[in-house]
């Protein structure tokens, strides 16, 4: 008898103990047969409306800074320029020295008109539905994080019409995404699957700069990816969901993968990488050298390909270890 | 606009498909472009599309097309994010009609319906019958002129442009407003506290006689009103 390789299902508690769930024995017999040698692949691949094309992000990344963290424009362009040799995907708009790629997504703003210079040969789409109202001022950091639809949208059915004019404008080539702040994130993961969009990013903490503490922990991680992906089965659909949160290491991005999600933030993982500035200790020749030189570490990210390949690690270890038993959504 | 004489390209949107039509205004607008480089040109290469029979999002996410001519009605985003072009629609346009537009000029000569020009940034759209509710909603540049009359939640949310209406308008007019000018012809069922009245001067006169010239209606835009936000929020 074959044993049902889905059916056996761990107890939560169990679970949770142990960080995340390996896959059991009787599926790891005869790895050379099962030719299992090899790192089980986690690329997430979100298809497009026209099915000859999708897009795939391999590792499964995505990182928000270059549209968050504010960096003076060398600065920004140094960052997507060392994210694009990495293949990880990136949101923020086209940087005129920089050739168009595939791993940038295109952004949409709140009540912002549609630029369609910024969604040339972007590999995808992301429309931001959270923000301050135009008509309101932001007197706090987190209300320009408050869920919201864009003031054009008079009825709840017209954001599918906005879906299916994106994917039109792009000649279905793009996939088209939306970011949400959580707030009631099962209604709001079901209501954005019904308006058909190819992929969700729930924001569960959001990066607004290169320092660690720069960070905003808007809901708990756990529930949010929980209701996230329950709302996931209960549709039955094919939307992908990604998850920005506080990931610091391999482990916890392979256990939010194991709960559902296709792709994570890798934010507040190179916010805890960047080294530490520490300036030399005052009235000495090093503190005034220092004062005078230019600032070169604002613009350098050489940090930036050993972070990323040590985490890359981290996770394929997570992955031979626990086996490619995923929880499909 | 007229009818385009000469050299004029067809399509039939009831035998052919949107991304076809999508695939020839592209190439049209690289034709375009090749033209108006040479200095020599002699004529521009005109559009005219028939068959339109309310089709969604035709011509969305397209820019330099140059002259085009729609023979019947769009559907819904028609001419979405339109750009440094003149089309002229021949019949009405639906919901969103010349959403997010960034210049150029834009004409239907029937009704618009629900959010007319959304979230426009520039050029000019001219409706020469009636818009139903939230005309000019977030308009952020554009210039609207709408010959009739507009329904309610006219220029809500306008951060900055202009918004004409020949007629009278619906309940809320200018809800929201933080920037740009309403001028109203006829009567309003309600008007916003968002907005205050103020006096007709010689400028505004200009620019509604010019905005109506560039929309080829006659006016001599002396009967109008003038509505502004009370404060600018930025």
């Amino acid at each position: 008898m074959t044993p049902n390789r889905s059916s056996p299902e761990m107890p939560k508690s169990l679970d949770k103990q142990n960080g995340f769930r390996c896959e059991p024995l009787f599926g790891r017999i005869d790895p050379l047969i099962k030719g299992r040698t090899e790192i089980p692949s986690l690329a997430c691949t979100i298809a497009c409306a026209n099915t000859h094309s999708a897009w795939t992000l391999d590792p499964p990344f995505f990182t928000r800074l270059p549209a968050e963290a504010g960096l003076p424009l060398p600065a920004k362009r140094a960052l997507i320029s060392d994210i694009q040799n990495l293949q990880i995907a990136w949101l923020g708009d086209p940087t005129a020295s920089l050739p168009t790629h595939r791993n940038r997504v295109a952004s949409i703003q709140l009540d912002e008109p549609i630029d369609i210079a910024s969604l040339d040969n972007a590999g995808a789409i992301e429309l931001q539905l959270f923000g301050v109202p135009f008509h309101t001022y932001a007197n706090s950091r987190l209300a320009r994080w408050t869920p919201g639809l864009p003031i054009e949208l008079s009825h709840f059915e017209q954001l599918a019409k906005k879906v299916n004019l994106l994917k039109s404008m792009t000649g279905g080539n793009c996939p088209v995404g939306a970011a949400m702040s959580p707030g009631s994130v099962y209604d709001d993961v079901r209501y954005l699957i019904d308006s058909g969009f190819d992929y969700i990013t729930v924001l569960c903490q959001v990066q607004y700069g290169m320092s660690p503490s720069q960070a905003l922990e808007l809901s708990s991680l756990e529930q949010s990816v929980e209701q996230a992906v329950k709302a996931l089965r209960d549709s039955g659909a094919t939307t992908k969901l990604m998850i920005a949160g506080n990931f610091l290491d391999g482990k916890s991005i392979f256990r939010c993968l194991q709960m559902g999600a296709s792709a994570v933030s890798i934010d507040a993982y190179l916010a805890h990488s960047k080294p530490k500035e520490i300036a030399p200790p005052k009235e000495t020749l090093g503190s005034v050298l220092t004062a005078f030189a230019p600032p070169t570490s604002t613009t350098s990210f050489a940090w930036l390909a050993p972070a990323m390949t040590q985490l890359i690690t981290e996770l394929q270890d997570c992955a031979l270890y626990a086996g490619s038993h995923f929880v499909t959504p | 606009m007229e009818k385009p004489s000469g050299s004029c390209l067809h399509f039939d949107l009831e035998s052919e498909s949107i991304p076809q039509l999508r695939s020839l205004l592209l190439a049209h607008a690289t034709a375009t472009n090749a033209q108006s480089a040479e200095k020599d040109a002699i004529e521009a290469t005109s559009l005219y599309v028939c068959g339109a029979k309310g089709q969604d999002f035709v011509g969305a996410g397209l820019r330099d097309i140059g002259e085009v001519v729609v023979k019947g009605s769009l559907g819904d985003y028609g001419f979405c994010s339109f750009g440094d072009g003149q089309c002229l629609v021949e019949g009405n346009a639906e919901d969103f009609f010349g959403h997010s537009i960034a210049s150029g000029v834009l004409i239907a000569r029937g009704h618009a319906k629900h959010s007319l020009g959304a979230l426009g940034t520039g050029g000019l759209i001219a409706v020469y019958g009636c818009a139903q509710d939230r005309a000019a909603v977030g308009l952020q540049g554009a210039d609207i002129v709408v010959r009739g009359s507009v329904a309610n939640y006219a220029g809500l949310g306008m951060q900055s442009g202009t918004l004409i209406v020949g007629g009278s308008a619906g309940l809320h007019l200018g809800q929201g407003m933080s920037g740009g000018t309403i001028y109203l012809r006829g009567e309003a069922e309600s008007i916003s506290p968002d907005v205050e009245e103020q006096r007709l001067r010689e400028p505004d006169r200009l620019k509604i006689g010019m905005l109506m010239l560039k929309s080829n209606i006659k006016s001599s835009g002396k009967e109008f009103r003038v509505y502004r936000a009370l404060r600018e929020h930025f």
